[in-house]
C-alpha cells in the first residue's frame, strides 16, 4: 500500500526543501542552481508519490482534507519552482517552500487515510479539473499574497518584486474563477442546481470577490500598496477560511462540502 | 482617488470612496428599514412574464442612464472603482453575514430575515446596487472595441448576466422530489418546502440497480474508531481497528440469522451483510467473539459489546453506485424517453431535468423504489452564457495580465 510510504517520502520532501532553503539563502551563483535541483528533487518524488498514490488507490486522491493538502504542497512547490526559475524571485521560493512544507508537516501530524471507496457523486469527469483548479489557484494566491505583503512591509523592495507576485494573482484569479464554474457545471450534473448558497459555496463566493477587490484595488489604486498588502493577506485568510475553516463556523452543520472521512 | 478627493467635504463633486461607502451604509440601513416594515419574503415574486419586463427595463435604464446622463458627474461616478469598490464591499458585507449565520429557507422580518438573507431586501438591494454600477461601468467600457476593453467587456457583462438572470429568473424555478414505486408512473412531486406539486412529466420505474462497497467495521466508544477499505471481507482479513485486532473469520454478504448463527442467504429479498469476527488485543489474547450485521428491512442490526464497554459495530454498507431504468412521459410534447438515470448522469426531456436522488437505504439494492430531484430551470441558459464570458474574458485577462513580465 502506497499510503504507507507517505511519512517517510514527506519527510525526504521537506528535508530537501529545507537544503534548498540553505543554499538560496547563501546568495550565490552555485548555490542557486543547488537549490534550484535540490526543490526540483523534492518537489518531483512528491509529485511521483501522487502518482503512484492514485494507481495504488484507484481513484483521484482528492477526497480528503490531507489528500488536499498534499496537493497544495505540491502545487506551492511547482509554483515556486517556475517562479524562481521565470523571475528568479528568492522571496517567493522561500515563502513557497515553507508554505509547502508547513502543508506537509500537517499532513504528518494529521494523516487521515479513508481508503479506496469514491462515492457515486464524486465519481465524475469534472472532479479533477475543479479541485485541481481550485488547488492551483490556492497554490498562486496564497505565495502572490505572502510575496506582496513581504515585498511591502520590507519595504527594502523595488517595482519588479512587487509585479511580479502580482502577475500571478491574476493567474490565480483566473483558476479560481475557472474552479467556481467547473463547480457549478458540474454541481448542475450531479445535484441540479449550479448555485445553492451552501456555506462553502458562499465562502467560495467571498474569496473570489475579495481577490476582485485585490486586483481592483492593484488596477485602479496603485499608489496604495499598503492597502493592497493588507487585502491580500485579509484575501489570504478568508482563502484559508473557505479551504479549512468552514467546519468552525457556526453554519457549518449546513454544508454538504464537508471533506470526506 | 486623487490627493485632492481625499480632503474634500463629503457630497462634494468629483465623489470618490467615502460617498461611495456612504451610500453603501445608506442602502444597508434601507434594506434593513424595508426588512422591518415591509418584509421581502411577504411579497409575491414576480414570474414569467413580469419577471422577464422587469429585467428587460432595469437594462433599458442602464443604457438610457449610459447615453443621455454621460456627461453628468454622478455617471462618471457610477461608472468608475470608487462606485465599484463600495459596491462589492457592500455585497461583500451580507455575503459574510450569510458565509457565518445558519440559513434557513423560511424567515422574514428583523431579525428573521438575517437567518433567510437571500429572501430579504438585505441581499437584494446590496445586490442591485452592484448590478447597477457593474451595468453602468460596463457599458461605459464597451466602447472603444480595443482587445482590452473586449476582455473587460466580457467579464463584466457576464459577470452581471449570471448574476441578474439568477435574480429575476429564480422565481421562476422548479424543483421537486418524486418517489417512484418499482413499476409505478407517478406525475406529482414534493417541493423544497414539502407541498405536493403535480409536474408535466411523468417517470416510471422500471428498474433500480445499486452497488455497494463492503461494509465496515468501527468501534464507538468515547471515541470511535473506523477501519478503511482496503480489506476484502471475503479473504478473512486481519483488520486493525484503534488498538484491537478483529479476524473475519466468515463473511456473507447476504445472511439470514439462525440461532446466534447467520446463514448463506443468497437470493432472500432483503437480506443483509454479516460477518464473524474473532476480536483480540494486540498481544494476541481473545477479547470477544460472534457475529455482527447491519439492519435490514427484515433484521435488527446485530454488534458486539466488548468488556471495555465500547461496541463493535458492522457500518452501513456506502454505495458505489446506484441508478434506475426509467420510461420519463412529457404532456408538452408527448414524447417519451426510456433511459438510465444514474447520480452525475441526468436525464433531459422538454426542458425538465431528471436526477438519480435516492433509495430506500436499509433496503440497498432490494429498495423497492427510486427516488428522483426533478428541476426545470428555464432561465439556466442566460447564466451559463454569462458563465461562458466570466470563462472567455478570464483567459483574455490572463493572456494580457499574466505573461507581461
Amino acid at each position: 500500500m502506497v499510503w504507507s510510504f507517505f511519512v517517510p517520502a514527506a519527510l525526504v520532501v521537506i528535508a530537501l526543501w529545507a537544503l534548498s532553503l540553505f543554499f538560496v539563502f547563501k546568495d550565490s551563483g552555485r548555490s542557486y542552481a543547488f537549490s534550484w535541483y535540490s526543490a526540483l528533487l523534492s518537489t518531483t518524488i512528491l509529485g511521483l508519490f501522487i502518482v503512484f498514490y492514485w494507481l495504488d488507490i484507484n481513484r483521484p486522491p482528492m477526497r480528503t482534507m490531507a489528500e488536499t493538502r498534499i496537493w497544495y504542497s505540491f502545487l506551492v512547490g511547482v509554483v515556486s519552482l517556475c517562479v524562481f526559475k521565470l523571475y528568479r524571485s528568492k522571496n517567493m521560493l522561500v515563502i513557497g517552500l515553507i508554505m509547502a512544507s508547513v502543508f506537509l508537516i500537517v499532513d504528518i501530524v494529521h494523516p487521515e487515510y479513508h481508503g479506496k471507496f469514491l462515492m457515486p457523486a464524486l465519481q465524475s469527469p469534472w472532479f479533477i479539473p475543479h479541485v485541481v483548479s481550485y488547488m492551483l489557484a490556492y497554490a498562486l494566491l496564497a505565495s502572490a499574497s505572502l510575496a506582496v505583503a513581504w515585498s511591502v512591509y520590507t519595504k527594502g523592495s523595488n517595482d519588479t518584486e512587487f509585479k511580479q507576485p502580482m502577475n500571478l494573482t491574476y493567474l490565480g484569479f483566473v483558476l479560481l474563477t475557472f474552479g467556481m464554474l467547473l463547480g457549478a457545471f458540474w454541481a448542475k450534473i450531479a445535484w441540479g442546481n449550479y448555485w445553492a448558497w451552501d456555506p462553502k459555496e458562499v465562502w467560495a463566493l467571498i474569496t473570489w470577490f475579495f481577490y476582485l477587490l485585490v486586483i481592483h484595488v492593484h488596477l485602479y489604486l496603485p499608489s496604495r500598496k499598503e492597502l493592497l498588502a493588507r487585502l491580500m493577506i485579509l484575501s489570504l485568510i478568508v482563502l484559508f477560511i473557505t479551504w479549512l475553516g468552514i467546519k468552525y463556523l457556526p453554519s457549518a452543520n449546513q454544508s454538504i462540502h464537508v471533506y470526506g472521512g | 482617488m486623487t490627493k485632492s478627493t481625499y480632503n474634500k467635504p463629503l457630497w462634494v463633486q468629483p465623489w470618490g470612496f467615502l460617498e461611495g461607502f456612504a451610500i453603501s451604509l445608506g442602502l444597508f440601513l434601507l434594506a434593513i428599514m424595508l426588512e422591518f416594515f415591509m418584509p421581502l419574503a411577504q411579497l409575491p415574486k414576480p414570474t414569467f412574464p413580469k419577471n422577464a419586463i422587469l429585467l428587460i427595463s432595469f437594462a433599458v435604464i442602464l443604457f438610457i442612464i449610459n447615453y443621455v446622463f454621460r456627461k453628468s458627474k454622478i455617471y462618471h461616478w457610477l461608472a468608475s472603482v470608487n462606485a465599484a469598490i463600495p459596491s462589492i464591499v457592500l455585497f461583500l458585507v451580507v455575503l459574510i453575514l450569510m458565509g457565518v449565520i445558519p440559513q434557513f429557507p423560511q424567515g422574514s422580518g428583523i431579525p428573521g430575515a438575517f437567518l433567510n438573507l437571500l429572501g430579504s431586501w438585505i441581499f437584494l438591494i446590496p445586490l442591485f446596487f452592484l448590478l447597477f454600477t457593474l451595468g453602468i461601468g460596463t457599458l461605459n467600457r464597451i466602447f472603444p472595441f480595443t482587445i482590452k476593453n473586449i476582455v473587460f467587456s466580457l467579464n463584466h457583462l457576464g459577470l452581471w448576466l449570471c448574476l441578474s438572470a439568477g435574480l429575476f429568473g429564480h422565481s421562476d424555478k422548479i424543483e421537486a422530489t418524486v418517489q417512484v414505486n418499482h413499476n409505478d408512473v407517478v406525475w406529482y412531486g414534493t417541493s423544497t418546502l414539502g407541498n405536493h406539486i403535480e409536474l408535466p412529466i411523468a417517470i416510471e420505474l422500471q428498474k433500480f440497480m445499486a452497488e455497494f462497497y463492503q461494509p465496515r467495521l468501527a468501534l464507538f466508544g468515547e471515541k470511535s474508531f473506523s477501519a478503511n477499505h482496503d480489506y476484502d471481507l471475503t479473504r478473512n482479513p486481519e483488520i486493525k481497528v484503534d488498538n484491537l485486532l478483529v479476524c473475519i473469520t466468515s463473511y456473507l454478504p447476504k445472511a439470514y440469522p439462525m440461532d446466534s448463527s447467520y446463514i448463506d442467504a443468497r437470493g432472500v429479498p432483503f437480506a443483509g451483510p454479516a460477518a464473524k469476527v474473532h476480536v483480540l488485543d494486540l498481544s494476541g489474547n481473545s477479547i470477544a467473539q460472534g457475529w455482527i450485521s447491519n439492519q435490514t428491512r427484515i433484521t435488527p442490526e446485530k454488534s458486539i459489546y466488548l468488556p471495555d464497554g465500547r461496541l463493535l459495530r458492522l457500518l452501513p454498507a456506502e454505495p458505489k453506485y446506484f441508478g434506475s431504468n426509467v420510461k420519463v412521459y412529457s404532456k408538452a410534447s408527448s414524447s417519451v424517453i426510456q433511459g438510465t438515470v444514474e447520480v452525475n448522469k441526468p436525464i433531459r426531456i422538454d426542458g425538465w431535468w431528471i436526477y438519480q436522488y435516492s433509495y430506500d437505504n436499509i433496503a440497498g439494492t432490494d429498495s423497492t423504489y427510486s427516488s428522483f430531484k426533478v428541476i426545470y430551470d428555464p432561465w439556466m441558459p442566460l447564466v451559463y452564457i454569462g458563465f461562458a464570458m466570466i470563462l472567455m474574458g478570464g483567459i483574455g485577462m490572463a493572456i494580457i495580465y499574466s505573461l507581461k513580465r
